[in-house]
């Protein structure tokens, strides 16, 4: 499957929403064994919270030798390539500590909970 | 973003000094000061901004305010331990992966900590009774006398395109994950 982000996103990729309008589309795909492409071309503003949410939690149930494998990234600015690798390399950390997000986790349910 | 994109990058200087890229650059930075503000502060009023151009220094800045509960008390709640002293509260909030709310790791002030490090700016944090400052000489954070209700940060960016080159370098030549 290959996603034109400027097609489906628009310009602007900065809100968590975004990111994960994205990630329900890409997520099922990669579970199926289904390679996906995504073509970043024209998109011109980019931020950590669409990246966290499209990208970042697919390492929760997808190994990273299967996203290097069947994710392909295309034409994303280079501003963008450095968030995205921010991104990627603070997502492993979280989902390869569960102790540490398990505390994480039931502290933020706390603090959602309490609003 | 509009705000951003077109008021405080629209003046013909920056259009005619900077690249599209750098521009996008820039708003995709200070977006990262707009979504930790909504993400993390609880303020019961918004979040107030404002910038301007300083032709003549060749310097932006960008400040943006929210009266919510402030970055120690958010790091101290994380940590359950409400004894955190207010400079090392804010030390910690600046470290990679601190958190979101909603899935993953938050990298926001991070990546823009990174940002000013490259363009050769300097970034200001006021948050209750903490105070960082980043520049080209380092991070210093300390405790304040004074306390101001909210969280402001300001960040003034360096408006040469030299300050930009180093984004065209990045290329996909490894494996991403």
């Amino acid at each position: 499957m290959k996603i034109t982000i400027l097609d489906t996103i628009g310009k602007n990729c900065i809100t968590f929403e975004d990111g994960d309008s994205l990630y329900q589309v890409v997520h099922p795909e990669l579970l199926a064994s289904r390679d996906v492409e995504l073509d970043f071309g024209g998109v011109e503003v980019l931020a950590s919270p669409f990246f966290n949410a499209a990208i970042g939690r697919l390492l929760k149930d997808i190994s990273a030798e299967t996203l290097n494998r069947s994710l392909k990234v295309h034409s994303l600015s280079p501003a963008g390539m450095k968030v995205l690798k921010r991104v990627i390399e603070n997502s492993k950390e979280y989902y390869s500590d569960p102790d540490k997000r398990q505390k994480l986790n039931e502290i933020l349910s706390e603090s959602s909970e309490g609003e | 973003m509009n705000y951003l994109k077109q008021e405080w990058l629209g003046v013909q200087w920056i259009q005619k000094h900077i690249s599209a890229h750098g521009r996008n650059a820039i708003v995709g930075a200070a977006w990262e000061i707009y979504a930790n503000a909504f993400e993390h502060s609880h303020s019961g009023i918004g979040i107030f901004s404002c910038g301007q151009y300083y032709p003549k220094m060749h310097e932006l800045k960008l400040t943006v305010v929210d009266f919510g509960i402030g970055i120690p008390q958010n790091v101290r709640s994380f940590a359950n331990n409400f004894e955190i002293a207010p400079a090392a509260a804010l030390q910690w909030a600046f470290k990679s992966g601190t958190t979101t709310k909603r899935g993953g790791r938050g990298v926001g002030l991070d990546i823009l900590k990174g940002f000013v490090a490259i363009n050769g700016g300097r970034m200001e944090t006021f948050s209750h009774d903490a105070f960082g400052l980043i520049d080209d000489r380092g991070e210093r954070y300390s405790g304040c006398t004074s306390h101001f209700e909210g969280t402001l940060v300001n960040i003034t960016l360096k408006c040469h395109e030299d300050c930009y080159y180093s984004l065209t370098s990045e290329e996909i030549s490894e494996p991403l994950f």
